[in-house]
């Protein structure tokens, strides 16, 4: 197996990965933000009327 | 006078995390693979094709990260037009909804060559029509054009492409693509030889990956339609964001596994092959894929055929009516002469819009080769993603405070701004393959600022703030009345509303219930859900007389509800509400043979979670003599429930019917008293009458002659048997002349798993 090949195989193998990784992490991301959504500190902080 | 709210429309949204995410992948297998594969291996090798879809779809997936924060952000946004118009303005918002109508029709253009590529390969390999192509100079764009004008003529009628149907079309195309894989990975575990293909893995020099990876950018296209389903999507902000990036996910699984069993299918020094394997599959160009694949398994070409006649048409049919539905936002919006948003009286959908889409499609299919045509299509979506990716770090900058976001983009700029760079090289790179999309790409952006500063800046409608209107009301607490028995009433032709009242009285006087009147609209695909209330009047009329019929009697709530497929719509209401009885009428006949009482009825009678009532012919007359036949099961006590409310409270009376035909016995004696609180007449008045017959059909209708109205259960009959044989109360419903009221009483988990054996 030459260089190229190496390489070329591990980028894909990279690139699936950073894929797979990607998209759990969204998942996870997406069901744990809760149901009301992701509020910004700054909109919380406004909204809450705190100094 | 009850205390009675204004009438609210609302938009059905019946579309789950799977149907979103199959419509992204069935949009994005439609022809980039097909064509994509062959030219890529000419031009990268071997491994350059697997670097190729791996790594596009990283740049991909990217993209679809900027997609679903600014959907989840904003779900009702509807793509890169509207994220456009929140993050720059009008001007970007125009160059957006331009680019993204030329790319789509491109992109459309090459399903169709995709189509008939592989559909006369397939031909002229059987030999059916030897010669044939040669006779008929021109005939593959000939089909193409065909197949596009057909598919303009389905979205002119309105068919529906979205729902269960195209769901399981794209699984079906996907799981077909991933046993190919799987196939090629089975044949080099048989014969590790295979693998010398791969040898060398990149020949000519990997400067050659971003020009593959250019055109080959078009497969890569079809999750932002994702975007525009909002409107209809149960819970959008998490299930859009999900679908897009599943949907990517999935699709460069398939793409990788797919062109590695491209570049094994092929045994080195095999009859008809020459020289080196990737060089031979290369020679094929867009037909390289399925020359491969015929090698690797039996009956391949014919199912690459099929696969690529289900892949291409779905996504022509998608790529038609999302182009449709960009020039159509922007003749709404005054940004192009209006008649582009001029809706057809009858069909209801946009024709000038489909067939100026059309003709782009026609055009570039008659003028463009196929790696032209693919090209300026991955060039014109390449800027689309660029411009969106821009918007995504626009609008975190500008208005991150604003918005309630479902989905962040981690360790932001850093995966946009990559993308743009890829996306930038990309476009610069697709020279070396085609001077055509460098040409009529950028010369199409460069047309639409020219039209926008000569038209669009003039005419351009002036709107409101977005971030506002595009925030979804939800029902507060304080707005929920308590209700112990909700009553869901179901029209979808105003003609039959009136018909309803009376019995509808009975039913919540006896039940103390609260109403909900909910008109369904059914609305093209061509038109988006929340344009459909500027285009659907005759929704209004019949509601509102219905509303004053009822109002001054009863609490109740009036809703207009605008949806894609009736049945769909009735039944996200009736969760939505939390009905308990959902009431309809049925006109007696059906014109579809698949379905015994239609289309409508059909579903909500299999899937609704309440009790059901359907009324036939019951127009408003008094009940004196009911008849119930029944047979001993749930549906059949819930029928005596609602007969004995029907009944007249001074004269009726309900005579429970049991017909013996030796098989069956069960005793309705004992079923009476067991339901005696749920019977709403004095036992006198209820009777049970015995008859002995071997044909209980015949038995039932005969008796039905000295009655006002039948009142029947539901069919018992499990799916399986309910499919070989019509059921019972459905051979009553269309033979009896009587009035018919068919009931359904709400099933538990174990009716229901046992309903299925």
């Amino acid at each position: 197996m030459d260089l190229h090949t190496v390489i070329g195989v591990l980028i894909v193998i990279v690139s699936l990965g950073l894929l797979t990784f990607l998209t759990l992490w969204a998942r996870k991301s997406i069901n744990t933000i809760g149901k009301n959504g992701y509020v910004s500190p700054r909109k919380r902080y406004k909204d809450n009327g705190d100094e | 006078m009850s205390d009675q709210k204004t009438l609210t429309t609302e938009l059905a949204r019946d579309l789950s995390l799977f149907h979103i995410t199959m419509m992204g992948i069935g949009m994005m297998i439609g022809a980039g693979v097909f064509l994509g594969i062959g030219n890529a291996i000419h031009h990268s090798g071997p491994g350059g094709v697997i670097l190729t879809f791996a790594l596009n779809g990283v740049i991909a997936v990217f993209t679809a990260m900027s997609y679903a924060e600014l959907s989840s952000a904003i779900p009702r946004a509807g793509g890169a037009y509207n994220f456009a118009r929140i993050g720059f303005g009008r001007q970007v918002s125009f160059i957006s909804g331009w680019i993204e109508w030329f790319a789509s029709s491109i992109a459309g253009s090459a399903y169709a060559i995709t189509f008939s590529l592989y559909v006369w390969r397939f031909i002229q390999g059987t030999g059916i029509m030897e010669g044939f192509s040669s006779y008929v100079p021109g005939i593959e764009k000939i089909t193409a054009v065909l197949i596009t004008l057909l598919f303009v003529y389905i979205n002119f009628k309105g068919a529906s492409e979205a729902g269960k149907v195209g769901a399981f079309f794209a699984f079906g195309q996907t799981l077909f693509l991933i046993i190919i894989g799987i196939v090629g990975i089975g044949a080099v575990l048989n014969d590790p030889s295979r693998l010398q293909n791969f040898t060398p893995f990149m020949p000519k020099g990997w400067g050659k990956l971003f020009v593959t990876m250019g055109f080959t950018y078009v497969a890569f296209e079809g999750f932002e339609v994702i975007a525009q389903a909002g409107d209809e999507t149960v819970d959008p902000k998490k299930n859009l964001p999900k679908a897009m990036i599943y949907s990517v996910f999935i699709v460069t699984v398939t793409y990788v596994l797919v062109a590695f069993a491209a570049v094994v299918a092929v045994k080195a020094g095999s009859p008809g092959v020459d020289g080196e394997v990737w060089k031979w599959i290369g020679s094929f160009g867009a037909k390289g894929f399925g020359e491969a694949v015929g090698r690797i398994m039996p009956f391949a070409n014919f199912l690459l055929t099929l696969a690529v006649v289900f892949a291409s048409t779905s996504a022509l049919n998608a790529t038609i009516f999302s182009a449709t539905r960009a020039s159509y936002a922007l003749g709404r919006d005054g940004m192009l002469p209006a008649f582009l948003a001029r809706i057809s009286p009858t069909s209801k959908t946009p024709v000038f819009a489909l067939l100026s889409t059309g003709g782009i499609c026609i055009v570039a299919a008659t003028s463009l080769n196929a790696i032209n045509i693919a090209s300026t299509a991955s060039i014109m979506f390449l800027f689309l993603f660029f411009l969106v990716n821009v918007c995504a770090i626009r609008i975190r900058r500008i208005m991150a405070d604003e918005l309630t976001y479902g989905f962040m983009t981690p360790l932001f700029p850093l995966f946009p701004v990559t993308a743009i760079i890829c996306q930038v090289i990309m476009i610069f790179h697709l020279h070396e393959v085609s001077y055509a999309a460098l040409i009529i790409g950028p010369s199409w952006v460069v047309l639409g600022i020219i039209v926008y500063h000569l038209y669009s800046k003039s005419h351009a409608k002036t709107t409101e703030e977005e971030v506002v209107i595009l925030e979804e009301e939800e029902e507060t607490e304080s707005d929920q009345v308590e209700r112990n028995y909700n009553v869901m009433v179901a029209v979808s032709n105003p003609e039959n509303t009136l018909g309803l009242v009376k019995n509808t009285y009975k039913i919540c006087e006896a039940k103390k219930a609260h109403l909900d009147l909910v008109h369904v609209v059914s609305v093209p695909s061509q038109i988006p859900l929340r344009d459909a209330e500027d285009h659907m009047l005759e929704g209004k009329e019949g509601i509102v007389e219905m509303m004053i019929s009822l109002a001054f009697h009863y609490p109740i709530d009036t809703s207009i509800r605008y949806c894609r497929n009736i049945a769909r719509g009735i039944l996200s209401a009736v969760k939505k509400k939390k009905a308990d009885l959902l009431i309809m009428g049925w006109r007696g006949k059906t014109t579809e043979s698949e379905f015994s009482l239609g289309s409508t009825i059909d579903p909500l009678i299999e899937r609704s979670p309440s009790n059901v009532v359907i009324f036939k012919d019951c127009h408003n007359q008094e009940f004196k003599n009911i008849l119930v036949p029944v047979s001993g099961g749930a549906h059949s006590r819930f029928a005596l429930e609602i007969a004995t409310i029907l009944a007249d409270k001074e004269e009726g009376r309900v005579v429970a019917l049991n017909v013996d035909t030796g098989k069956y016995h069960f005793n309705v004696e004992d079923m009476l008293q067991k339901n005696e609180d749920n019977l709403y007449l004095p036992p006198d008045r209820i009777s049970i009458k015995f008859v002995k017959s071997q044909d209980r059909l015949q038995a039932v209708l005969t008796e039905a002659e000295n009655y006002d109205l039948v009142v029947l259960g539901c069919t018992k009959k499990s799916m399986i048997q309910q499919f070989w044989h019509t059921s019972f109360p459905e051979m009553v419903a269309r033979k009896c002349s009587k009035p018919i009221a068919m009931v359904k009483s709400s099933p538990g988990i174990g009716s229901l798993l046992s309903r299925w054996i």
